[in-house]
């Protein structure tokens, strides 16, 4: 197994997706058989939630490991208002938010409404499933990765991955996962 | 040191791709802007992307054309061209804008996901800007994006990033201008 090696910082460039009035990109590089093995989302996510504290109010939500992705180097990069936040992971420092690189993005806004085709319940710790809706991989030319949300507290939160599975029922079982341990961890 | 669509933009231009996205975008009644503006989305317009493929090893060549969809297309090598994969991603976009146009009002339409599953929905009436900004979405979530818009749901909710047109749109401005004072 390769060393995993945390953080590496390098100089960002510009972010211009991001317009949110706060934003604060933070990048963490993670080399590891990320590929191959959940990543604990400490190693990837610090320094970003470090930033999102300051700059949100709402409750953050985060799982406690990541399903394997589709690449070895993680860049996390977070934007927040007081009503909203994203953290975007993309496998190239250089990437500006293109499809090419993206691996994921976390997001949560006050209000939102659920809205993909296919409704599911999260177990809870607490007994209380809470209600989510899911969508699989969509594609037109190019494809858009499987997404999973859910609403706690009046917060829609999102989640979006490109995972590295085998099959698309595989990737549903991991998405729901990911959004269960999110809401049983708690607010970070 | 210039911004990230500037330096693309001029990274076009000296790699002479500027007549191919004037000419796909004449070919399929689309600004060549928007199609540049896609090619940013999908890869940066890095010629990287003419070598390697991008997507987790889904997406090919500088509209990140998916082999899912079109696996004649990518293992034929075409992506390897860039010419080619403009005319190609704009040829892809027509072919939303001509699908979505051509459900408009009808009922029970069916869209699966790639696992297979189907949903129903009925067309909502759609043009002008709104059927560009659903044909953006749809290059990468293909007819979920009508799907979402004749929900009333953001065009978006179903695009990576839940961006995708928006963030297109918003830099077709962008290239506009660089185009016009080039």
């Amino acid at each position: 197994m390769s060393a995993t090696k945390f953080p590496t910082t390098r100089r960002l460039r510009g972010f211009p997706r991001y317009a949110f009035l706060f934003s604060v990109p933070v990048l963490l590089l993670a080399q590891s058989l990320f590929a191959q093995e959940p990543k604990a989302t400490a190693d990837i996510f610090s320094s970003a939630l470090a930033q999102l504290k300051q700059q949100t109010h709402l409750p953050i939500l985060l799982p406690d490991h990541l399903p394997p992705l589709a690449q070895s180097s993680v860049y996390a990069r977070a934007s927040a208002d007081n009503d909203s936040y994203s953290v975007r992971i993309e496998s190239d420092p250089d990437c500006n938010g293109a499809n090419a690189c993206f691996l994921g993005i976390f997001r949560a806004k006050r209000n939102g409404h659920l809205s993909y085709p296919e409704s599911l319940n999260l177990a809870t710790k607490t007994g209380k499933p809470v209600a989510a809706r899911y969508k699989a991989t969509s594609c037109g030319g190019s494809c858009s990765s499987p997404s999973i949300e859910w609403k706690s507290n009046g917060v829609l939160y999102t989640v979006q991955l490109t995972l590295h599975t085998e099959s698309e029922q595989q990737a549903r079982t991991l998405m729901t996962d990911l959004a269960q341990e999110s809401i049983s961890a708690g607010p970070r | 040191m210039p911004d990230p669509i500037t330096a693309a933009f001029q990274q076009c231009q000296q790699l002479g791709w500027i007549p191919f996205f004037q000419s796909a975008a004449s070919d399929n009644s689309f600004a060549p802007e928007l199609l540049m503006a896609m090619g940013y989305r999908e890869s940066n317009l890095n010629p990287k992307y003419l070598t390697v493929p991008g997507d987790n090893g889904h997406g090919y060549g500088l509209l990140q054309v998916d082999i899912r969809s079109y696996p004649d297309w990518v293992n034929g090598g075409f992506w390897k061209d860039a010419q080619l994969c403009i005319s190609k991603g704009a040829e892809i976009l027509a072919s939303k804008r001509d699908g979505i146009t051509a459900a408009i009002g009808q009922t029970g339409i069916t869209v699966k996901t790639l696992a297979g599953q189907a949903f129903t929905f009925d067309g909502a009436p759609i043009s002008g800007a709104n059927l560009l900004r659903v044909t953006v979405a749809a290059y990468n979530c293909g007819m979920w994006a009508y799907y979402h818009y004749s929900k009333g749901h953001d065009v978006d909710q179903g695009t990576t990033g839940q961006d995708y047109s928006k963030d297109v749109l918003n830099n077709t401005a962008r290239f506009q201008q660089l185009l016009n004072s080039a």
